[in-house]
């Protein structure tokens, strides 16, 4: 812990970005902590689960363990996607175990108690003594699995696991409103298009690094010969969300000089306009003209984050090498900057650092993510 | 009942759970009595429901009609 501040002194952190600290190391190191984090930042809010497209059929299920918490995504025969504690009402045992389709109920693998893919209790099989499926103890009305509180935009699951929050669309108005002209379909690459990195580092780190363009000509030299420091700015909302954008986006091209089709009715901001935005707590979003991009962070342990990632077209029939080449080309980007989260998690251990001074001109997205945390935590030691 | 004994078995052992759909039923079929044919009833219906077998409507009517749905 830093000798300057105290395990609950986060003032430092929300002072203005001159004088500010960042957050203190027992944030990305202190098992306390990490347990009061996950309530207080990743529960009480809208977290990122996954995106929508991973069930893409009625009846696709997925198992994803959240901090913990076993949870199934599914889509429902009705198409409505939904995300639910993934046990059984009646003993707590895990419903579905890998990845699957449900052809007609969720049958529970311990005493067959079956569930529609809403999530109604359909059958109660001998729940009365043999042959009898009902008991007037048993109210299936009352036992149907327990769901999760979900929204889904920009096709990611967002959860708020506590059920407090207030609803997506208030806590997010305002960058609902920055991006609305990407309020339209956003058709997943599919398999070529998505893959995890697994990263030892907390998955804040993950967010800081994502929020600011400062490191960009030292970590991604590639990157910034054709998206340069001086053509990015800052998005920082106080409290809100925070990034990056650039005013000089380049499309990608194949051999041929193909690119990628537009997102529709864009407006000319977007001819060169490309905004990056970390969506508090842990999801990372990418708009550009031609396609765009989830990053989902999955926090595992204190210390270790996957981040799973999926590309984004505004069609169907993109061309499989041009999808390709752009897929390894993000690769590479946040390939580049594993080795500097996982370099900050370990400078948590130095018992000296305060949390770090930031530059006003350079740093102001990462603080407000920080300022955003010490918040959610002050809110949560209140009780409010 | 020691064939079809043996045939559930089988097919439990082999997962062929759309086999035992049929099979349950079939058991339902030779069972003596209401009690034991809606526990064979029921199994039949229960590996119907996750599979979505075309059996299920009419297991579901069995079972209805001795009031154990």
């Amino acid at each position: 812990m830093a000798k300057d501040q105290t395990f609950d002194d986060l003032s430092a952190v929300r002072r203005p970005v001159e004088t500010a600290n960042g957050l203190p190391n027992a944030h990305y190191i202190d098992p306390a902590m990490w347990d009061e984090e996950k309530h207080a930042v990743l529960f009480a809010n809208w977290a990122g689960l996954a995106v929508a497209s991973e069930v893409p059929e009625p009846g696709d299920a997925k198992p994803i363990e959240f901090l913990g918490i076993p949870l199934l995504l599914l889509r429902g025969r009705d198409g409505v996607v939904r995300v639910f504690e993934n046990i059984c009402r009646h003993r707590g045992m895990i419903l579905v175990s890998e990845p699957k389709k449900i052809e007609g109920a969720i049958r529970c693998p311990y005493h067959s108690w079956c569930y529609g893919t809403d999530g109604r209790l359909v059958s109660t099989p001998h729940v009365g003594g043999p042959g009898h499926n009902t008991h007037e103890a048993i109210v299936r009305e009352n036992l149907g699995l327990n769901e999760v509180r979900s929204h889904i935009w920009f096709d990611t699951v967002f959860i708020n696991i506590d059920g407090k929050a207030d609803p997506f669309e208030v806590v997010h108005a305002d960058l609902l409103e920055r991006w609305k002209e990407f309020g339209q379909p956003l058709i997943h690459g599919g398999a070529d298009s998505t893959f995890t990195l697994e990263v030892k580092t907390n998955w804040k780190l993950a967010v800081e690094n994502y929020c600011e363009s400062y490191h960009l000509p030292w970590v991604h030299p590639g990157l910034n010969s054709y998206s340069r420091l001086e053509d990015h700015y800052n998005i920082t909302e106080l409290g809100l969300y925070s990034g990056q954008g650039s005013t000089l986006y380049r499309q990608i091209k194949g051999d041929d000089g193909a690119v990628f089709p537009d997102f529709a009715g864009l407006s000319s901001f977007w001819n060169e306009g490309a905004e990056y935005v970390a969506v508090y707590p842990n999801v990372l979003l990418g708009a550009q003209r031609d396609h765009c991009f989830a990053i989902i962070l999955q926090p595992n342990t204190i210390d270790s984050t996957s981040e799973h990632i999926h590309l984004y077209y505004s069609t169907k029939t993109t061309s499989d090498t041009l999808r390709a080449k752009n897929s390894a080309q993000w690769k590479v980007v946040f390939q580049e900057d594993v080795f500097v989260v996982e370099g900050m998690q370990k400078g948590r251990h130095a018992p000296n650092f305060d949390g770090g001074r930031f530059s006003p001109a350079m740093d102001s997205p990462t603080h407000c993510f920080h300022e955003w945390v010490a918040r959610k935590i002050e809110a949560h030691r209140e009780g409010t | 009942m020691s064939d079809l004994d043996d045939r559930l078995l089988a097919a439990h052992a082999a997962g062929d759970q759309w086999g035992l759909v049929g099979l349950y039923a079939e058991a339902a079929d030779q069972a003596n009595g209401v009690d034991a044919a809606c526990f064979f009833l029921t199994q039949a219906y229960i590996y119907g429901l996750e599979l979505a077998h075309p059996s299920v409507p009419a297991l579901h009517a069995r079972l209805d009609a001795e009031g154990r749905v």
